[in-house]
């Protein structure tokens, strides 16, 4: 084909790692999976990463959840490829201690640790680190063009960006090796050298949590001692990557109040961090020729039927509100990351993203957004 | 006036109200503070978000961790898992002593940061706090602007988690407390908010069955926001520039119906009397919030 790229495809085609932000609600990983399928189909081969995505997304790309990345099946004409990893948490909490254990017998002492069962399945947490332990694995050995990344939703992107640093500052206050050394003493000496070593410190935590606890604690921590360590080391190895000048980053909103307002601080935290915005997706919009209809009701507003009113209102308000958080948003993102950065404009899509057919329907809406300057020049 | 049952969600202690983000949950956490304060209640209206949502909707700066008046008898608080820690082991647990002796280090801080399930406890915990201990603000009503519908979820696994952890002592007295208290449905109930979209409502319906699973606290309304007003049958054609504008209404309105039948259908085999209350969308709101009109709009809260 000899048509021009669009902007996303000039995106993608000169990227190596995309992550993708935003908060919940939004169509990140849709977004995520668009971009992915549009790489693909421009030949690259691509290496698709989601933190607990929508099983019914995972369906639509034909693979399951899990811990593995899986090779997608494209349709035939598609001259690249996608493998795709959409993580759950449990699955990818046991193969991060089966890959980090020393041995097998400490990866099963560590399965049947009730701290770690009610962790690994129960309570939410430090998913993150694990996915930044599959993308280490991605960039290290997948030969990959192009892996995109889809984050968490909402407050927990921030972490995931966070992340190294986090588990970084816990190795270096000396946390570890502070816990840690004690405990494997009181392993071989029974729970009371705890006390001499730790002195007060976990005289005070047993007080509240009771000694039955602590002792579980303590050999969840020996255990897993050698897993956060491999942690940490992938958790700055990636930082490292995630620095690198190939990586870029994409934001994904919509004209909701919350959507743009996390929007705004994922912004500020972008360029705190150095990390370079590539564009802005702002999804779900009202339908461009329905935007055009209703800029007409103003005008015609008195010869309208008043049981016809409430609706033209409704889409009235819901289109000047809209553009005025575009407009907030794009203004933000320009000021932040500067005047080249790309500014998309989705409408929102009728049907249910629950099919490949969808999701190239969804990568070909992407291909045809409008950027935003264009928009404001039509209207 | 209010019917009857929305009435009944306002006479609980504590209202979590949850749901998929992006549809409202805080304007409709929000306006059902409005609406308690109205009925004469003093109303604590409770988020913990990185970033402040409910004190922009009031016109103000973001608050954080500190209980403001935003408005005559509504006080907002953003709760965060680090001042929840020390208020929970200070104010719960009654040891201020210790807590300044060894929570303070910053080594012991990053290790509570690391123990699971700690932020979600010591949630519950405040919000237990609001409740039942304050006895300085003498709160009527909690209305929590709670987490999406997974991360909620696991809010709610957590006291059975805790106890079944191991764990024994003070941290387990107060959670089998806030445990007991949360099953109370004369004092707490759940909010489910949702709007009439195929797939958001697949997610309420699966969200709901949950909640009876395995939550102690249990379901006792569900909000669908974003309704659109219905056509009248005999309006009259409009000018041929607004079809398209027309056109997409009555999709819109047709599509939802199908959608809440949909939701009354699987809500009834998980639980046939909860209430299902349907708000009218209104396109935007103004910021800050106009206190009448938010009040007005819960009030049209129709029944199904």
């Amino acid at each position: 084909m000899t048509q021009p790229l669009s902007e996303i495809e000039t995106i993608l085609k000169k990227s190596r790692v995309i992550v993708t932000v935003g908060s919940g609600g939004v169509g990140k990983t849709t977004s995520s999976i668009a971009m992915a399928l549009i790489a693909a189909r421009l030949g690259k081969k691509v290496g698709l990463l989601s933190i607990d995505p929508a099983k019914r997304l995972a369906d639509a790309l034909g693979i399951k959840l899990g811990s593995e990345l899986r090779r997608v099946n494209l349709k035939a004409e598609i001259s690249g490829s996608l493998d795709a990893a959409m993580l759950d948490q449990k699955a990818v909490f046991d193969e991060m201690v089966r890959r980090f254990a020393p041995n097998v017998g400490v990866a099963e002492k560590i399965f049947q640790n009730s701290i770690y069962k009610e962790v690994s399945s129960n309570l939410g947490g430090p998913l993150e680190y694990m996915a930044l332990a599959k993308l280490e694995t991605m960039l290290r050995t997948g030969g990959y063009d192009l892996i995109v990344i889809d984050t968490p939703p909402d407050s927990h992107a921030l972490d995931f960006l966070a992340r190294p640093n986090i588990l970084a500052g816990f190795i270096e206050t000396g946390v570890m090796s502070w816990m840690i050394k004690p405990f494997h003493l009181a392993q071989k000496l029974g729970v009371g050298a705890i006390f001499k070593a730790g002195g007060k410190i976990m005289g005070g935590i047993s007080s509240i949590t009771g000694m039955k606890m602590l002792k579980l604690l303590a050999e969840f921590l020996v255990l897993m001692e050698e897993v956060i360590i491999g942690f940490n080391r992938v958790g700055r190895e990636v930082s490292v990557a995630l620095k690198s000048e190939s990586t870029g980053f994409v934001l994904v909103s919509a004209p909701y109040n919350n959507a743009v307002r996390s929007a705004q601080h994922l912004l500020t935290e972008l360029k705190q961090n150095n990390y370079p915005l590539l564009a802005l997706i702002m999804n779900r919009n009202l339908p461009f020729d329905l935007q055009k209809s209703v800029a007409h009701y103003p005008a015609l507003e008195s010869g309208v039927d008043p049981a016809l009113r409430p609706g033209f209102d409704i889409l009235t308000s819901r289109q000047r509100y809209a553009a005025s958080l575009a407009e907030q948003l794009v203004s933000k993102a320009r000021e932040s990351a500067g005047k080249d950065v790309h500014l998309l404009l989705l409408e929102e899509q009728g049907q249910m993203i629950h099919s490949e057919e969808t999701l190239w329907s969804f990568a070909d809406a992407l291909c045809n957004a409008r950027s935003f300057g264009d928009q404001a020049k039509s209207s | 006036m209010l019917q009857e049952s929305l009435v009944e969600l306002l006479s609980k202690k504590l209202v979590l109200v949850t749901g998929k983000g992006g549809i409202g949950k805080s304007l409709v956490s929000t306006a059902l503070a409005l609406e308690a304060r109205k009925l004469g209640k003093k109303v604590c209206l409770v988020e913990s978000t990185a970033h402040d949502q409910i004190a922009p909707l009031f016109g103000v700066a973001p608050i954080g961790h500190q209980l403001r008046e935003l408005s005559p008898g509504v006080f907002v608080i953003n709760l965060n898992a680090q001042d929840n820690f020390r208020d929970f082991v200070i104010k719960h647990l009654g040891f201020a002593k210790l807590f300044e002796k060894v929570f303070t280090k910053p080594i012991v801080r990053s290790f509570i940061q690391m123990l699971p399930g700690i932020a979600e406890l010591t949630l519950l915990g405040r919000l237990f706090h609001f409740v039942e201990l304050d006895k300085e603000n003498k709160f009527d009503i909690v209305i929590f602007d709670g987490f999406a519908s997974g991360h909620f979820h696991s809010l709610m696994r957590t006291p059975d988690a805790v106890l079944h952890s191991g764990m024994s002592g003070p941290v387990i007295d107060e959670t089998q407390r806030v445990r007991s208290f949360l099953s109370d449905k004369s004092k707490v109930g759940v909010a489910l908010v949702t709007v009439p979209e195929e797939l958001i409502i697949s997610e309420a319906l699966d969200f709901s069955q949950r909640l009876a699973d395995d939550s102690p606290a249990v379901l006792s309304s569900v909000i669908v926001n974003r309704r659109w007003p219905d056509i009248h049958p005999d309006a009259p054609p409009v000018d041929e520039k607004l079809n398209v504008s027309r056109a997409y209404w009555e999709q819109q309105q047709n599509a939802q119906g199908k959608n809440i039948e949909r939701l009354q259908e699987g809500l009834k085999a998980i639980d046939p009397k909860l209430p299902i209350w349907v708000l009218e969308e209104r396109g935007s709101f103004s910021e800050p919030l106009d206190v009448p009109a938010m009040q007005a709009w819960i009030e049209g809260a129709k029944k199904l």
